[in-house]
């Protein structure tokens, strides 16, 4: 308490009331004694009259401020401190400091005067509010941050999603990969050393469904064992998920059962190599037959399995067919494994009208499945048609530019480039032929596609000319060396170059008998 | 009632400090006298200042912009907390303790949103005064305000945010 405040009620501050009663003079004593005290307190304590209102958090030098403060403002105030209350009841009074009338000035229902709620417009922050303020400005600096890593992982999972909606899974594969490289990115900038980033559970759940969906559940498998890894599948969460495993657990479960079984069997058809006959696999394919009936077994795997007993001898083409399409009945996740298959078989049969029907089918179902056009360019150019196969490859290439996501520059499939190379050598555009080829031949190689690559480069470069010699060894392709690098590629990998391929070579086939009268897939 | 409120407040206390904060800046802002302004009181003005009545559209502000503030910053958490948890689901150990921090911090601000019931009914007595341009301008903050300050006096806006939080962390 100041000492205006002091002076106004002890001395001429404030008047007597005369009509006050005994017990009302009692009460006022007793304010002014509690006055005194409070005083008295004030000489050893730096602490204001409404210090009990509000001082949670004041520091000391805060308080001393503010009586200072609020000492200026009361002598400021001064004239207004000495208005006559003579006249003025109780219920007027300042309920603050009581000593002055209450500031109606503005509306009666102000509790307090005009010292009492000049002093109180100038309280100071509270410093807890203080700090609550600085501390979520820091959070709120992180939570930026981290938002910052969610929104550069959730973006291209986010577009993924769109993806998906509109059946476009492979772009959405490529969206959900690309967040993927993004976690392992942020993981490689770590200080930590581990890996504290990752593109969360969901993002390998949808990479597994994108999967599904492309038909290539298989290919998913390694999400499948990151999600089991971060104990993903005994959420509810991942039920879809979990379910994907079992199918994939069961497949294999299944595949590696009947392998152990039969691997005598599979050694010998493998050694025959190919001089063995369906009649020779009969028993072992209705012993396998029957485990479709045992719960116990896959019967999609067991289909597979005998598919892939069919591949090791002659005449079992037919029977081939028959187990892969069951696998077609599985659904979505085993379409990868009989559909490509099948339209081999048939192009070797020559049913291309039922390659058509299962390639369209795919394609309209999933319009990216652009892999699906080689069939079909295939078969044109078992027709002697590569005008056709380069306009289904023109098709194919609209499809990629009009609906496909892509992180890097966008590339034709290898497979696609390689009937390219091929229409275009039969066309005889040399150039177009052997610039389709090499581009295929960065990308990826197979088996057919280096035999495609081994001849064009032989037609257009060796064939004709002498090889020269290079640090003691032969160089047949002066031109570019392509011709060498392929055959050392066939030569470190044990594999022979195609009969066909090595006769066109020795000048006995034609490029067209080799590609049109040929094998669809030179192996 | 009182106590539900003030130990809501204290499970969420640094949107109850924040809250505060504001509320008590734009008391300074607008020249309010400030009666308390200890921000935890276990009563129902726990996480609120008090002050002298406020006439006019002052007292639709001093209701509207503190909860527009926690709004805006409940929303600087929640975004990296949804992001990461609900959409993304990370298990990485450092990645998700950062998120869960901000959930609760959004939690904490959403849960503060509203002004305390006395401010509220105020702001109502002197909505009904306003101008009618002003009424129609106001309508939909000063009703939602109203009801929010009940709600969240009641601890319902608490239990729906833990629901929502649950669900996030859940489903």
């Amino acid at each position: 308490m100041d000492e205006n405040k002091e002076k106004e009620l002890l001395e001429d501050g404030v008047k007597e009331i005369d009509t006050l009663s005994e017990q009302e003079k009692d009460e006022v004593s007793e304010i002014l004694e509690n006055l005194k005290k409070t005083k008295s307190d004030s000489e050893t304590q730096p602490v204001t009259d409404w210090d009990g209102l509000a001082q949670v958090g004041g520091t000391d030098d805060e308080i001393v401020a503010e009586t200072a403060a609020e000492e200026s403002a009361e002598s400021e105030n001064a004239e207004a401190d000495e208005e006559d209350i003579s006249d003025v009841s109780e219920d007027e009074l300042c309920i603050s400091c009581g000593k002055r009338k209450r500031y109606t000035e503005l509306d009666e229902d102000y509790l307090y005067c005009k010292v009492c709620r000049e002093k109180m417009k100038k309280t100071p922050m509270n410093i807890w509010g203080i700090l609550s303020l600085l501390a979520t400005i820091v959070a709120a600096f992180i939570a930026i941050v981290w938002c910052g890593y969610g929104f550069s992982v959730a973006v291209p999972v986010i577009k993924g999603d769109s993806y998906m909606k509109d059946g476009n899974f492979r772009s959405a594969l490529t969206c959900y990969q690309e967040a993927l490289s993004m976690a392992d990115s942020f993981n490689q900038t770590s200080t930590t050393g581990q890996a504290d980033f990752d593109a969360g559970r969901k993002t390998y759940a949808k990479v597994v469904d994108a999967y599904y969906n492309l038909g290539g559940l298989v290919s998913a498998q390694d999400y499948l064992t990151y999600l089991e890894e971060m104990n993903a599948l005994s959420s509810p969460r991942y039920s879809e998920a979990n379910e994907y495993k079992k199918v994939l657990d069961s497949f294999a479960d299944t595949c590696k059962s009947i392998q152990t079984e039969y691997q005598s069997l599979f050694m010998e058809l493998s050694y025959a190599q190919g001089k063995k006959d369906i009649s020779d696999i009969k028993k072992p394919l209705a012993e396998i037959e029957k485990l479709k009936a045992d719960s116990k077994y896959d019967k999609y795997a067991v289909a597979y399995m005998q598919s892939y007993l069919c591949q090791f001898v002659e005449n079992a083409e037919d029977a081939q067919v028959k187990y892969l399409l069951e696998l077609k009945e599985g659904g979505k996740s085993y379409e990868t494994i009989w559909a490509p298959q099948v339209c081999m078989v048939y192009l070797e049969q020559g049913k291309f009208d039922e390659v058509e029907k299962i390639c369209n089918d795919i394609i309209k179902a999933s319009p990216e499945s652009v892999e699906f056009y080689q069939y079909l360019m295939k078969i044109q150019i078992k027709k002697n048609n590569p005008e056709k196969a380069l306009e289904i490859y023109d098709k194919a290439e609209k499809t990629v530019d009009e609906i496909y996501y892509s992180t890097e520059p966008l590339t034709m499939p290898y497979t696609l480039l390689t009937e390219k190379a091929v229409c275009h050598a039969l066309l005889g555009d040399k150039e177009k032929a052997l610039s389709a080829i090499e581009e295929s031949f960065l990308l990826n190689v197979d088996v057919h596609s280096a035999n495609v690559y081994a001849l064009l480069h032989y037609e257009y470069h060796v064939k004709g000319t002498k090889p020269s010699e290079k640090d003691g060894e032969k160089v047949y392709d002066s031109k570019d060396n392509g011709y060498d690098i392929v055959m050392s590629l066939f030569e470190s990998n044990s594999i022979a170059v195609n009969e066909d391929v090595k006769a066109a070579m020795e000048g006995k086939k034609t490029l067209k008998e080799v590609f049109v009268d040929g094998e669809a897939y030179l192996q | 009632m009182r106590y539900i409120n003030a130990i809501i407040k204290i499970l969420t206390f640094p949107g109850g400090f924040l809250r505060g904060f504001w509320e008590q800046l734009l008391c300074k802002i607008f020249g309010i006298p400030v009666e308390n302004k200890k921000y935890f009181q276990f009563n129902e003005m726990a996480g609120h200042v008090e002050h002298e009545p406020v006439k006019g559209a002052k007292s639709f502000w001093l209701c509207f912009i503190p909860g527009l503030m926690m709004f805006i910053t409940g929303m600087i958490f929640a975004l990296p907390a949804i992001l990461n948890i609900w959409y993304l689901d990370v298990s990485g150990a450092v990645l998700r303790i950062v998120s869960l921090i901000c959930l609760y911090f959004a939690f904490s601000m959403f849960t503060n949103l509203f002004p305390s019931i006395e401010d509220a009914l105020m702001m109502w007595e002197e909505y009904k005064d306003l101008k009618k341009a002003e009424r129609i301008v106001f309508a939909p903050g000063a009703a939602i305000m109203r009801v929010g300050a009940y709600a969240e006096n009641m601890g319902v806006t608490f239990l729906t945010n833990a629901l929502l939080t649950a669900a996030m962390l859940l489903i």
